[in-house]
Protein backbone atom coordinates (compact mmCIF):
# COMPACT_ATOMS: atom_id res chain seq x y z
CA UNK A 1 0.00 0.00 0.00
CA UNK A 2 2.80 2.35 1.02
CA UNK A 3 4.71 1.47 -2.14
CA UNK A 4 1.65 2.23 -4.25
CA UNK A 5 1.22 5.56 -2.48
CA UNK A 6 4.90 6.44 -3.04
CA UNK A 7 4.62 5.44 -6.70
CA UNK A 8 1.54 7.63 -7.08
CA UNK A 9 3.31 10.61 -5.44
CA UNK A 10 6.36 10.08 -7.67
CA UNK A 11 4.20 10.04 -10.81
CA UNK A 12 2.56 13.35 -9.76
CA UNK A 13 5.94 14.99 -9.08
CA UNK A 14 7.49 13.76 -12.34
CA UNK A 15 4.45 14.88 -14.33
CA UNK A 16 5.01 18.45 -13.12
CA UNK A 17 8.60 18.62 -14.44
CA UNK A 18 8.89 21.00 -17.42
CA UNK A 19 9.78 19.30 -20.70
CA UNK A 20 13.45 19.64 -21.59
CA UNK A 21 13.66 21.25 -25.01
CA UNK A 22 17.18 20.10 -25.93
CA UNK A 23 17.91 21.44 -29.39
CA UNK A 24 14.23 21.65 -30.26
CA UNK A 25 12.69 25.10 -30.45
CA UNK A 26 10.21 25.97 -27.73
CA UNK A 27 7.66 28.71 -27.56
CA UNK A 28 8.24 32.24 -26.32
CA UNK A 29 6.27 31.80 -23.11
CA UNK A 30 8.31 28.74 -22.15
CA UNK A 31 11.50 30.56 -23.08
CA UNK A 32 10.64 33.45 -20.77
CA UNK A 33 10.03 30.97 -17.97
CA UNK A 34 13.46 29.40 -18.55
CA UNK A 35 15.07 32.86 -18.62
CA UNK A 36 13.41 33.79 -15.32
CA UNK A 37 14.60 30.53 -13.80
CA UNK A 38 18.16 31.19 -15.01
CA UNK A 39 17.99 34.71 -13.61
CA UNK A 40 17.02 33.28 -10.23
CA UNK A 41 19.59 30.49 -10.34
CA UNK A 42 22.29 30.27 -13.05
CA UNK A 43 22.28 26.45 -12.80
CA UNK A 44 19.05 26.59 -14.83
CA UNK A 45 20.91 28.28 -17.68
CA UNK A 46 21.66 24.78 -19.05
CA UNK A 47 18.31 24.61 -20.86
CA UNK A 48 19.07 27.82 -22.76
CA UNK A 49 22.64 26.65 -23.40
CA UNK A 50 21.35 23.37 -24.87
CA UNK A 51 18.92 25.19 -27.14
CA UNK A 52 21.28 27.83 -28.50
CA UNK A 53 24.76 26.29 -28.43
CA UNK A 54 24.52 24.89 -31.96
CA UNK A 55 23.25 28.01 -33.81
CA UNK A 56 25.69 30.29 -32.00
CA UNK A 57 28.63 27.93 -32.64
CA UNK A 58 27.75 27.69 -36.36
CA UNK A 59 27.40 31.48 -36.57
CA UNK A 60 30.83 32.02 -34.98
CA UNK A 61 32.48 29.21 -36.97
CA UNK A 62 31.37 31.04 -40.13
CA UNK A 63 33.48 34.00 -39.07
CA UNK A 64 36.63 32.39 -37.71
CA UNK A 65 39.13 29.98 -39.19
CA UNK A 66 38.93 26.84 -37.06
CA UNK A 67 36.50 24.98 -34.85
CA UNK A 68 38.66 25.26 -31.71
CA UNK A 69 38.63 29.06 -31.90
CA UNK A 70 34.90 29.00 -32.65
CA UNK A 71 34.31 26.77 -29.63
CA UNK A 72 36.38 29.02 -27.32
CA UNK A 73 34.50 32.12 -28.45
CA UNK A 74 31.16 30.30 -28.11
CA UNK A 75 31.98 29.37 -24.50
CA UNK A 76 32.93 32.99 -23.87
CA UNK A 77 29.60 34.15 -25.33
CA UNK A 78 27.63 31.84 -23.05
CA UNK A 79 29.78 32.75 -20.05
CA UNK A 80 29.01 36.44 -20.61
CA UNK A 81 25.34 35.63 -21.12
CA UNK A 82 25.28 33.57 -17.91
CA UNK A 83 26.99 36.33 -15.92
CA UNK A 84 24.71 39.04 -17.32
CA UNK A 85 21.45 37.09 -17.50
CA UNK A 86 20.12 39.04 -14.49
CA UNK A 87 20.37 42.24 -16.54
CA UNK A 88 18.46 40.72 -19.47
CA UNK A 89 15.13 42.43 -20.10
CA UNK A 90 12.50 41.15 -22.47
CA UNK A 91 11.85 43.82 -25.07
CA UNK A 92 9.82 41.59 -27.35
CA UNK A 93 12.80 40.26 -29.31
CA UNK A 94 13.85 36.60 -29.10
CA UNK A 95 16.50 35.64 -26.56
CA UNK A 96 18.66 34.46 -29.47
CA UNK A 97 19.06 38.05 -30.73
CA UNK A 98 20.68 38.98 -27.41
CA UNK A 99 23.06 36.01 -27.78
CA UNK A 100 23.87 36.94 -31.40
CA UNK A 101 24.73 40.48 -30.32
CA UNK A 102 27.12 39.15 -27.67
CA UNK A 103 28.56 36.73 -30.26
CA UNK A 104 29.16 39.51 -32.76
CA UNK A 105 30.92 41.63 -30.16
CA UNK A 106 33.08 38.68 -29.09
CA UNK A 107 34.06 37.92 -32.71
CA UNK A 108 34.97 41.58 -33.28
CA UNK A 109 37.00 41.56 -30.07
CA UNK A 110 38.78 38.40 -31.26
CA UNK A 111 39.65 40.16 -34.54
CA UNK A 112 41.04 43.16 -32.67
CA UNK A 113 43.00 41.12 -30.13
CA UNK A 114 44.51 38.81 -32.74
CA UNK A 115 44.97 41.73 -35.15
CA UNK A 116 43.04 39.77 -37.77
CA UNK A 117 42.24 41.80 -40.86
CA UNK A 118 41.44 39.07 -43.34
CA UNK A 119 37.94 37.61 -43.16
CA UNK A 120 37.10 34.50 -45.18
CA UNK A 121 33.83 34.41 -47.07
CA UNK A 122 32.37 31.74 -49.31
CA UNK A 123 32.45 32.27 -53.05
CA UNK A 124 28.73 31.61 -53.37
CA UNK A 125 27.95 34.22 -50.69
CA UNK A 126 29.98 36.81 -52.57
CA UNK A 127 28.14 35.80 -55.76
CA UNK A 128 24.75 36.15 -54.06
CA UNK A 129 25.70 39.67 -52.98
CA UNK A 130 26.50 40.55 -56.60
CA UNK A 131 23.28 38.94 -57.82
CA UNK A 132 21.27 40.94 -55.32
CA UNK A 133 22.86 44.08 -56.68
CA UNK A 134 21.53 43.04 -60.07
CA UNK A 135 24.91 43.02 -61.66
CA UNK A 136 26.60 40.54 -63.97
CA UNK A 137 29.62 39.63 -61.94
CA UNK A 138 33.19 38.74 -62.67
CA UNK A 139 35.99 37.88 -60.26
CA UNK A 140 37.31 41.40 -60.67
CA UNK A 141 33.93 42.97 -59.89
CA UNK A 142 33.51 40.74 -56.84
CA UNK A 143 36.93 41.78 -55.52
CA UNK A 144 36.13 45.47 -56.06
CA UNK A 145 32.72 45.13 -54.45
CA UNK A 146 34.16 43.35 -51.40
CA UNK A 147 36.82 46.04 -51.01
CA UNK A 148 34.08 48.67 -51.08
CA UNK A 149 32.00 46.61 -48.64
CA UNK A 150 34.91 46.44 -46.20
CA UNK A 151 35.26 50.23 -46.32
CA UNK A 152 31.59 50.85 -45.46
CA UNK A 153 30.78 52.37 -42.06
CA UNK A 154 30.71 49.64 -39.40
CA UNK A 155 26.91 49.44 -39.11
CA UNK A 156 26.39 49.11 -42.87
CA UNK A 157 29.24 46.64 -43.16
CA UNK A 158 27.71 44.59 -40.37
CA UNK A 159 24.29 44.54 -42.02
CA UNK A 160 25.78 43.28 -45.31
CA UNK A 161 27.74 40.60 -43.48
CA UNK A 162 24.67 39.43 -41.58
CA UNK A 163 22.49 39.26 -44.69
CA UNK A 164 24.88 37.77 -47.22
CA UNK A 165 27.73 36.09 -45.35
CA UNK A 166 25.88 34.84 -42.26
CA UNK A 167 22.72 34.25 -44.35
CA UNK A 168 20.38 35.67 -41.71
CA UNK A 169 16.79 36.54 -42.55
CA UNK A 170 15.51 40.13 -42.38
CA UNK A 171 13.57 39.14 -39.28
CA UNK A 172 16.74 37.84 -37.59
CA UNK A 173 18.71 40.95 -38.57
CA UNK A 174 15.91 43.11 -37.20
CA UNK A 175 15.86 41.18 -33.94
CA UNK A 176 19.63 41.50 -33.52
CA UNK A 177 19.64 45.22 -34.24
CA UNK A 178 16.48 45.81 -32.22
CA UNK A 179 14.53 47.15 -35.21
CA UNK A 180 11.47 46.01 -37.20
CA UNK A 181 11.86 43.50 -40.02
CA UNK A 182 10.75 46.10 -42.61
CA UNK A 183 13.34 48.54 -41.29
CA UNK A 184 16.06 45.88 -41.52
CA UNK A 185 15.05 45.17 -45.11
CA UNK A 186 15.16 48.87 -45.96
CA UNK A 187 18.63 49.26 -44.42
CA UNK A 188 19.95 46.27 -46.38
CA UNK A 189 18.63 47.64 -49.68
CA UNK A 190 19.88 51.16 -48.98
CA UNK A 191 23.34 49.77 -48.27
CA UNK A 192 23.18 47.70 -51.45
CA UNK A 193 22.23 50.80 -53.44
CA UNK A 194 25.15 52.66 -51.93
CA UNK A 195 27.51 49.80 -52.80
CA UNK A 196 26.16 49.64 -56.33
CA UNK A 197 26.61 53.38 -56.89
CA UNK A 198 30.16 53.29 -55.53
CA UNK A 199 30.99 50.26 -57.67
CA UNK A 200 29.66 51.96 -60.83
CA UNK A 201 31.63 55.10 -60.03
CA UNK A 202 34.75 53.05 -59.61
CA UNK A 203 34.22 51.11 -62.85
CA UNK A 204 33.44 54.26 -64.85
CA UNK A 205 36.58 56.04 -63.77
CA UNK B 1 41.63 47.59 -42.24
CA UNK B 2 39.33 44.67 -42.90
CA UNK B 3 39.82 42.67 -46.08
CA UNK B 4 37.72 39.82 -47.44
CA UNK B 5 39.23 36.69 -48.83
CA UNK B 6 37.00 34.61 -51.07
CA UNK B 7 37.24 30.87 -50.46
CA UNK B 8 35.51 28.04 -52.32
CA UNK B 9 33.58 26.43 -49.48
CA UNK B 10 34.19 26.03 -45.79
CA UNK B 11 33.81 22.56 -44.31
CA UNK B 12 30.64 22.39 -42.24
CA UNK B 13 30.76 21.05 -38.69
CA UNK B 14 29.05 17.72 -38.21
CA UNK B 15 26.47 17.17 -35.47
CA UNK B 16 28.93 14.92 -33.64
CA UNK B 17 31.61 17.61 -33.70
CA UNK B 18 29.14 20.20 -32.41
CA UNK B 19 28.02 17.85 -29.66
CA UNK B 20 31.67 17.20 -28.75
CA UNK B 21 32.32 20.91 -28.35
CA UNK B 22 29.36 21.37 -26.05
CA UNK B 23 30.07 21.30 -22.33
CA UNK B 24 27.78 22.90 -19.81
CA UNK B 25 29.86 21.60 -16.90
CA UNK B 26 32.90 23.46 -18.25
CA UNK B 27 30.78 26.58 -18.65
CA UNK B 28 29.53 26.25 -15.07
CA UNK B 29 33.13 25.94 -13.83
CA UNK B 30 34.13 29.08 -15.76
CA UNK B 31 31.09 30.85 -14.32
CA UNK B 32 32.03 29.86 -10.79
CA UNK B 33 35.62 31.01 -11.33
CA UNK B 34 34.43 34.32 -12.79
CA UNK B 35 31.93 35.06 -10.06
CA UNK B 36 33.76 33.60 -7.05
CA UNK B 37 34.38 36.11 -4.30
CA UNK B 38 37.93 36.43 -2.96
CA UNK B 39 38.36 33.94 -0.12
CA UNK B 40 39.88 36.53 2.23
CA UNK B 41 38.06 39.84 2.58
CA UNK B 42 40.22 42.89 1.84
CA UNK B 43 40.21 44.11 5.44
CA UNK B 44 41.51 40.72 6.63
CA UNK B 45 44.34 40.67 4.09
CA UNK B 46 47.50 41.82 5.90
CA UNK B 47 49.02 43.65 2.93
CA UNK B 48 45.76 45.25 1.84
CA UNK B 49 45.22 46.43 5.41
CA UNK B 50 48.73 47.95 5.61
CA UNK B 51 48.21 49.65 2.23
CA UNK B 52 44.90 51.05 3.44
CA UNK B 53 46.51 52.41 6.65
CA UNK B 54 49.29 54.03 4.60
CA UNK B 55 46.75 55.64 2.26
CA UNK B 56 44.74 57.00 5.21
CA UNK B 57 47.90 58.34 6.89
CA UNK B 58 49.00 59.96 3.63
CA UNK B 59 45.60 61.58 3.18
CA UNK B 60 45.68 62.88 6.74
CA UNK B 61 49.23 64.19 6.22
CA UNK B 62 48.25 65.93 2.98
CA UNK B 63 45.20 67.51 4.60
CA UNK B 64 47.43 68.83 7.42
CA UNK B 65 45.77 66.89 10.24
CA UNK B 66 49.06 65.21 11.22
Amino acid sequence: MLILLLFHLFSIVSAKQPPLPGNKPYNRTEELIYIKKAQADPRHFGILYDAYHKPILIFIYGRVKDKETASDITQQVFLKAMINIKKYQDRGFPFSSWLYRIAMNEVNMHYREQKITEVEIREKDAASLMEEMGDAYTDEKIALCLDLGAKLPEEQNRIIEMRFFDRLSFQEIGDILGIAEANAKMRVYRTLEKLKTELLNLLNR
Amino acid sequence: MKKYKVIKEKRQLTDDEIEGLKSFSQLTQSYQRATRRPTVPVYKNKWAFIALVIIVLLLLWISGEL
